[in-house]
């Protein structure tokens, strides 16, 4: 059910493409495309578990955060942008080398500091919005709505990440808490779908406090 | 292991609401915010309005004054002087002949200097031909001929006149404000200053009568009257200028501070000399 749903999020792109130009909603595409592939492989192909994740947890990390470059307009944000990618890097090689460690096939280290670093960047997203508000309505942005996404997809995951630290392999096997993660999933990409699917930006006429529609990049 | 499994349950749903929340404050705020700004640009249009009539309305009250003048001053004199200069003139004897061109002569020479005077008052030749301030001196020199103000004016940095279209609208406004100085403030002197500071330019007018202080001001401009002083206000925002008034620290006169951004030109004509 979750990977159907990021199936119907490619093609929901593919219909609204024109809607879709612009360079960031390209790079959720392609988030959407490479997530939908790696399920598919990780169902046929018997790779190992711990290491497909990191590598797709590094991926996502990449991409959110080239989004959220993208949509920042503070240099300062920018820059602390580029500064915590290197020491999400520094984790996920710490959480590969420790992997003995535990029993977990799950890299439960880099996808909670994945989660709480999208978190993060999220609400420094909306505080910019806050502090230099547009005359605008927040939800009329295509961003907004994928910056919900995410925000609504790691705090829903956050707990249960770092939960399996405490879980052993075979309890994850056994009960099904990855429901939780699925449903996260869907979530979120029925907000991504929105995202696709807002026409263009809705600007305020401030005569009449009635919207109407403007050619807004 | 079902305490683990709770423990997850619950961790999540209470990070979910906690996103949620913070999803609806953003949304609501940002309304709010979206709203307040709104309604503060409504009022701006609003003030620019009240100033547009009120820039209509003075140019109309001009041109009445104009009228009138030109029609219950200037028009009775050359019809006065055309009845001297009628066809019966030929028929007269040449004295009386002389005398009637001679009174003709005399009224048209009146009816050039009341055009003059006209002419002068919409746009003062001193204020052209030498600038702010002799146009300022000059007009400090007619209202000092009555004897009860004494007046004064000072430019310590002029050596850049402004443009001329920006002068004639300082000093219109300069003219407002001794116009409702002597109107309404009763002082013994009106001082004016002129200074630069940085990128800036300031004119002051001190004066020990009753005055207008800046909350006064506001309140007027944004009021249905106080057309003078909206005129004032749309002239200066003409020029980027701001106006402020105020006591000065002694409690014993006003202050009215004209505060314009310097022109490009000078500033680079300034730099130059540097």
């Amino acid at each position: 059910m979750s990977t159907f749903s990021t199936l119907l999020l490619i093609i929901f792109f593919l219909i609204f493409f024109k809607r879709n130009t612009d360079k960031k909603f390209w790079v959720i595409f392609l988030y959407t495309v490479l997530s939908y592939v790696s399920d598919r492989l990780l169902s046929i192909l018997k790779l190992d578990r711990f290491y497909s994740f990191s590598v797709f947890t590094l991926i996502e990390f990449t991409i959110f955060s080239y989004f959220f470059y993208l949509s920042y307009k503070e240099k300062s944000f920018k820059w602390l942008l580029i500064s915590c990618y290197p020491v999400f890097c520094a984790v996920l090689v710490y959480s590969i080398i420790n992997k003995y460690k535990s029993n977990n096939d799950f890299d439960y280290l880099s996808s909670s500091f994945e989660a709480i670093l999208i978190i993060i960047f999220s609400i420094l997203f909306f505080y910019e919005q806050l502090k230099n508000p547009e005359v605008t309505f927040i939800y009329a942005s295509k961003s907004f709505w994928i910056i919900v996404a995410m925000l609504v997809y790691m705090s829903a995951t956050l707990f249960l990440f770092i939960s399996t630290s405490m879980l052993s392999s075979s309890f994850q096997k056994t009960i099904d808490v990855w429901l939780i993660n699925n449903g996260a999933n869907i979530i979120k990409n029925i907000f991504i779908a929105i995202a696709f699917y807002k026409p263009l930006k809705l600007a305020i006429d401030s005569s009449s406090y009635k919207l109407k529609d403007e050619k807004v990049a | 292991m079902d305490k683990i499994w709770y423990l997850i349950l619950f961790g999540t749903i209470g990070m979910l609401s906690l996103t949620l929340g913070l999803i609806v404050f953003i949304i609501f705020h940002q309304r709010r915010v979206i709203r307040y700004q709104l309604t503060l640009q409504k009022m701006e249009e609003e003030q620019q309005s009240i100033l547009l009539s009120a820039s209509i309305r003075l140019q109309e009250e001009e041109r009445q004054r104009l009228a009138a003048d030109l029609h219950d001053d200037a028009g009775p004199l050359l019809a006065t002087a055309r009845l001297y200069l009628n066809e019966n003139l030929v028929t007269l004897d040449k004295s009386s002949q002389l005398q009637h061109i001679s009174a003709a002569k005399s009224i048209i020479d009146d009816t050039i200097h009341l055009i003059r005077n006209i002419s002068h008052s919409l746009m003062p030749p001193t204020l052209k031909n030498f600038g702010l301030e002799s146009a300022v001196n000059d007009l400090f020199h007619k209202i000092a001929g009555a004897g009860t103000i004494n007046t004064s004016c000072r430019f310590h940095d002029y050596n850049n006149r402004l443009k001329m279209e920006h002068e004639q609208i300082v000093f219109r406004v300069i003219q407002e404000l001794i116009n409702n100085i002597l109107k309404h403030s009763n002082p013994s002197f009106i001082h004016v200053t002129q200074n630069t500071n940085g990128e800036k330019f300031f004119i002051r007018l001190h004066h020990d009568g009753l005055g207008l202080m800046q909350t006064d001001f506001d309140r007027l401009t944004k009021s249905s009257g106080g057309l003078g002083l909206k005129n004032i206000s749309s002239r200066l925002r003409v020029l980027f200028g701001k106006i402020l008034f105020e006591k000065d620290i002694s409690e014993t006169y006003y202050k009215i501070t004209i505060e314009l951004p310097k022109e490009e030109e000078n500033i680079l004509l300034e730099k130059v000399k540097i």
